[in-house]
């Protein structure tokens, strides 16, 4: 039963709302009771995934919002979904130590490692959608 | 002939009965308990010698029973002591400040992932709290270092270095470090030395220090 | 649209800039590109950026601050990074980026004397900047 407040929705196209998009997320980790470094890993969590989408997709969009695990744990989600060329070699992508021909990474296995649920959804044509979750310890 | 089966019957009866106690005894020093002393009827030479082994097995039994819950108790109360040492070590990563600039870190007890960040917190707090530059960890009172406990140090080193602070880990064995490289740890960026002593003279050096003696007045 | 500058600030023979707000990425590489062309103007022999700050660090600004540090190497200057929040440094550690060829102290007042010492150094060595 999430309140509006406990939902946001970041539209993300240029660099300008990735700063946005980290922004919100942090706000409401830190509304959420994360700690400090906890809400710099979602923010940076965030921007990575966000900056992604404004590097390798026309547009897109972020949604943070307050969760409840099965097991009653409170925690931050954030999907971040685009419609850009999709994933070929999602597991290539995965490895530390991958990037691109520009130098820029996607930095996902570090996202991955900062957050404590990550799953990505990607069809070639079609798009992306990574969610990642953190728990209230 | 009749003289002779007498004392030979004698001789057999003798030598059952001794056979049948000796292997009790045997039986019990194996420490095989279940066995029981045959004590006939009809009393005879043999039965005193009998009805006291029986007894003794008796008392061994109780003695073993009673050793026994003293084991189980006491087994209970090192898990105990262990189970709080280990909460003691947990609860902080105390910081503690040697010189100008330069800070002790002792570790003790077991590092899993959730203790090591809350040791990386800790560490960069005192860090900046005492502007330090030269911080030794001392993991003598680590049980285990192994690969994981390895790299959650190598990624606590790092996260100091970005605060300017330089780290020696001091109690890490030649044998563990072997250990850890035959493993393919990367120790390359580490700084180690054998003890707290030694750790301490390097952060000396490192801050351009040197410690002579007092001039004495005769 | 107007871009915020950052303010370079110069004390003794070091040009200090502070990152006071959160930059998106043009605005960063605005800030890398003036940050160069005044090393270029003044010569500085040591930068310091201090990042006291900044509350996220993440791959982009840490790729632009190694880029920082390599041209201003390049142009014979030393750069000195300063006032990572712990935070900060521990994200960093945790996402795998390494800060290359970046020297790094706790504060501004450490960050100068870090400064000193490699501007020392590099004159007892005889080389010129």
């Amino acid at each position: 039963m999430a309140s509006p407040a406990e939902e946001r929705c970041i539209p993300v196209k240029t660099d300008l709302d990735i700063v946005s998009a980290r922004v919100e997320g942090r706000n409401l980790a830190r509304e959420l009771g994360f700690g400090t470094i906890d809400q710099a890993r979602i923010a940076t969590a965030i921007s990575e995934l966000t900056r992604n989408v404004v590097l390798y997709a026309p547009e897109g969009k972020v949604t943070v919002r307050a969760v409840v695990s099965d097991d009653a744990r409170r925690g931050i989600e954030v999907v971040c979904e685009d419609n850009g060329p999709g994933i070929v070699d999602v597991e290539l992508v995965m490895q530390d130590g991958y990037s691109t021909s520009s130098g820029l990474g996607m930095g996902l296995p570090g996202t991955k490692r900062l957050m404590d649920e990550f799953e990505i959804v990607t069809k070639v044509g079609a798009g992306t959608k990574i969610t990642v979750r953190k728990w209230l310890k | 002939m009749t003289e002779k089966t007498d004392r030979d019957q004698y001789k057999e009866f003798v030598k059952e009965r001794l056979k049948s106690l000796l292997s009790v005894v045997q039986s019990v020093s194996a420490g095989d308990f279940s066995v029981r002393v045959e004590i006939p009827e009809k009393e005879d030479e043999f039965t005193a010698l009998s009805v006291e082994l029986e007894r003794m097995i008796d008392d061994l039994i109780e003695a073993n029973r009673v050793g026994e819950g003293r084991m189980a108790r006491l087994q209970a109360a090192v898990e105990e002591k262990e189970r709080l040492l280990k909460t003691v070590g947990e609860l902080s990563s105390p910081v503690i400040q040697v010189w100008e600039n330069v800070l002790v870190m002792p570790l003790v007890g077991a590092i899993d992932s959730a203790r090591a960040t809350r040791i990386t917190e800790d560490l960069l707090t005192g860090i900046t709290k005492y502007q330090a530059e030269i911080v030794i960890i001392d993991i003598t009172g680590v049980p285990v270092v192994d690969t994981s406990v390895a790299n959650h140090l190598i990624q606590t080193i790092k996260a100091a270095a970005l605060l300017g602070a330089k780290c020696v880990v001091v109690g890490i064995s030649s044998e563990v470090a072997q250990s850890l490289i035959s493993l393919g740890v990367d120790l390359s960026g580490m700084v180690t030395r054998s003890n707290l002593q030694a750790g301490v003279r390097y952060a000396m050096e490192m801050m351009g220090l040197e410690v002579v003696p007092q001039k004495r007045e005769r | 649209m107007e871009v915020t500058r950052i303010p370079i600030l110069q004390i003794e023979n070091y040009l200090v800039a502070s990152i006071q707000m959160a930059l998106h990425d043009e605005a960063a590489t605005q800030f890398r590109d003036d940050l160069l062309e005044r090393i270029y103007a003044t010569k500085a022999k040591g930068l310091i950026l201090d990042l006291t700050a900044v509350d996220v660090v993440d791959s982009f600004l840490a790729r632009l601050t190694g880029d920082i540090a390599e041209m201003a190497g390049l142009m014979g200057t030393a750069v000195v990074i300063t006032g990572l929040q712990p935070e900060v440094a521990i994200t960093l550690v945790e996402l795998g980026v390494e800060l290359k060829g970046v020297i790094t102290a706790l504060n501004l007042e450490k960050g100068i004397a870090a400064l000193r010492r490699m501007v020392g150094k590099e004159s007892a060595n005889g080389i010129t900047g």
